[in-house]
């Protein structure tokens, strides 16, 4: 029983660490804020419960899977929400007010002034 | 296996961090430096795992409760230009 | 095998550090400040340090982010100075630089590199690891030394705490609140009331349960702080949580101020001294139970009770809107 969960713990664990390179990569090379955004918050949500699923065979005790189902279940609840909090930001800016929602060449100021 | 998947996040991490380096406006660091944060997060994780120390898990737990405060307040400041609104 | 993995964490560290000096706008010198942070507390896990780690982490997210934000909001109205420094002539300026820099990044890598392996230890930390379940009951050693062998110092750094946050009322006192009720989106705080009660229970569980696990006074009050912010941001401070007035901060700050000197006197008045813990009226209990260790429960209580109440009267005093900045 053991060696099975554990290989399937690995396999998850690995999935995980591929979906984690993924959402990097895609903030890396998609053109927008927003599509960076999007990239990178949905597999890196699915990356990090996958590995954190994957742990729980290799945690000494049951103490341990039990704090690690506890930082997944917190996972899923504050990482869209700081996510959804950024892409409003953006969407609503005080501080970016020249910004181009469709292409990231042309010089934007990281403060800008305010009427 | 373990070290295979530490090593991946950390290479993950300094491709992350290529986009804090560049990225035109700070909108576009704040995005990579929340993706970041979690995958800091999983290697703290697997390291707890990798050198069998199982106190690590309560600092990986305490920063995956606080890291999501450090985006919201920076989401705040963009959004209204200041922190009390 | 984690020697690679450690050597390519500093290099990391150095890196984001570095990024953070010469990035010309300061808020994404703060973003990147904040990425060094947490590779500093993951290096402080490696190390086998869970304690610091847990601190740099707590300390790095909230607070940090919070107060840096405040100062830059208040100060970037401010003109830059104009023209170059020239206090250092200019040929001397990068040598200077990097030959200080060179020296700082050899003795580190030195004496990281001497941390990480297995080695003999000196003489007072084996006896702190000995001895300390014996003689103070507690079973977090970091935790005994801060509260037990070393409490004096805890108190002096409370009071260092206390006079930062008198010197910060003293020079921002002209200011009035400003009361807003928009804060952020009805899904972050939907999100927010469903995440804060667990926080709080976090954050209370790190502070009673210091002397068992790593965590502390510290490391609680500041989680304490940090929800207080994360209320006031989330919700904007016409909200009617977030308006826990100054005055019963200011009574939860000295309280525990006069916690820790009462116990320190009661351990006096037993005969044990100032701060006394086994040789005063507390008794150490069974080990690994909530009431063992002596004074040690009640002093991460009064230290927790300070900073919390100081670092969050720090925040809601800078958020004060300043006289002469309405006028303009």
């Amino acid at each position: 029983m053991m060696p099975l969960l554990r290989f399937l713990g690995s396999v998850c664990i690995l999935a995980g660490v591929f979906f984690s390179f993924a959402a990097v990569v895609a903030i890396l090379r998609f053109p927008d804020v927003y599509t960076r955004l999007h990239g990178g918050t949905k597999a890196l949500s699915g990356g990090a419960l996958l590995i954190l699923l994957g742990s729980m065979p290799y945690a000494g005790s049951s103490l341990g899977a039990l704090k690690l189902l506890l930082i997944a279940v917190f996972f899923l609840i504050s990482n869209p929400m700081a996510s959804h909090a950024i892409a409003r930001a953006c969407h609503r800016r005080t501080l970016f007010k020249n910004f181009s929602h469709f292409s990231s060449e042309t010089p934007i100021e990281g403060e800008s002034m305010r009427e | 296996m373990i070290l295979f998947a530490l090593w991946g996040m950390v290479i993950s991490g300094m491709i992350g961090f290529v986009r804090v380096v560049t990225g035109p406006s700070a909108a576009d660091r704040l995005v990579a430096a929340d993706a970041l944060s979690v995958i800091f997060t999983m290697l703290l994780v697997l390291l707890s795992l990798y050198i069998e120390t199982p106190f690590l898990l309560d600092v990986a737990l305490a920063f995956a409760m606080l890291s999501f405060a450090d985006m919201l307040l920076m989401a705040k400041y963009f959004e209204h230009g200041e922190l009390y609104k | 095998m984690s020697e690679p993995l450690l050597a390519f964490l500093y290099f990391f560290i150095l890196l984001t550090a570095f990024v953070a000096v010469f990035l010309d706008d300061l808020l994404s010198s703060f973003i990147s400040l904040s990425v060094t942070g947490v590779l500093m507390a993951t290096v402080f896990a490696l190390l086998r340090a869970p304690d610091v780690a847990l601190t740099q982490a707590i300390i790095n997210s909230g607070l940090i982010t919070s107060l840096l934000l405040v100062a830059y909001s208040h100060t970037r109205r401010t003109p830059l100075p104009s023209g170059p420094c020239t206090a250092c002539p200019s040929w001397l300026r990068w040598p200077l630089a990097a030959l200080i820099c060179f020296l700082l990044a050899v003795l580190l890598f030195r004496g990281m590199y001497s941390l990480a392996g297995e080695r003999a230890l000196e003489t007072a930390s084996t006896h702190f690891l000995a001895e300390t379940l014996r003689e103070t009951g507690a079973l977090n050693v970091v935790a005994a030394i801060l509260l037990d062998y070393r409490a004096f110092d805890t108190l002096g750094e409370t009071t260092v705490i206390f006079a930062a946050v008198a010197g910060i009322s003293l020079l921002l006192s002209g200011g009035k609140h400003v009361r807003s009720r928009q804060g952020l989106s009805f899904i972050v705080k939907r999100g927010m009331a469903l995440l804060t009660p667990f926080l709080l229970l976090y954050a209370a569980s790190i502070l009673f349960l210091g002397h068992l696990t790593p965590g502390g006074g510290f490391q609680g009050g500041s989680v304490f702080a940090t929800v207080a912010i994360l209320i006031c941001v989330v919700y904007g401070t016409g909200f009617d949580a977030s308006r826990v007035s100054s005055k019963s901060k200011e009574t939860l700050e000295v309280g525990g101020a006069l916690l820790f000197v009462f116990i320190g006197l009661l351990g006096a008045a037993w005969g044990g001294g100032f701060l006394a813990n086994l040789k005063g009226p507390f008794f150490p209990g069974t080990p690994g139970s909530l009431f063992s260790g002596g004074n040690m429960l009640f002093l991460n209580l009064a230290v927790g009770l300070k900073v919390g109440a100081g670092l969050s009267s720090i925040f809601y005093v800078m958020i004060k809107i300043l006289e002469q900045e309405g006028e303009q």
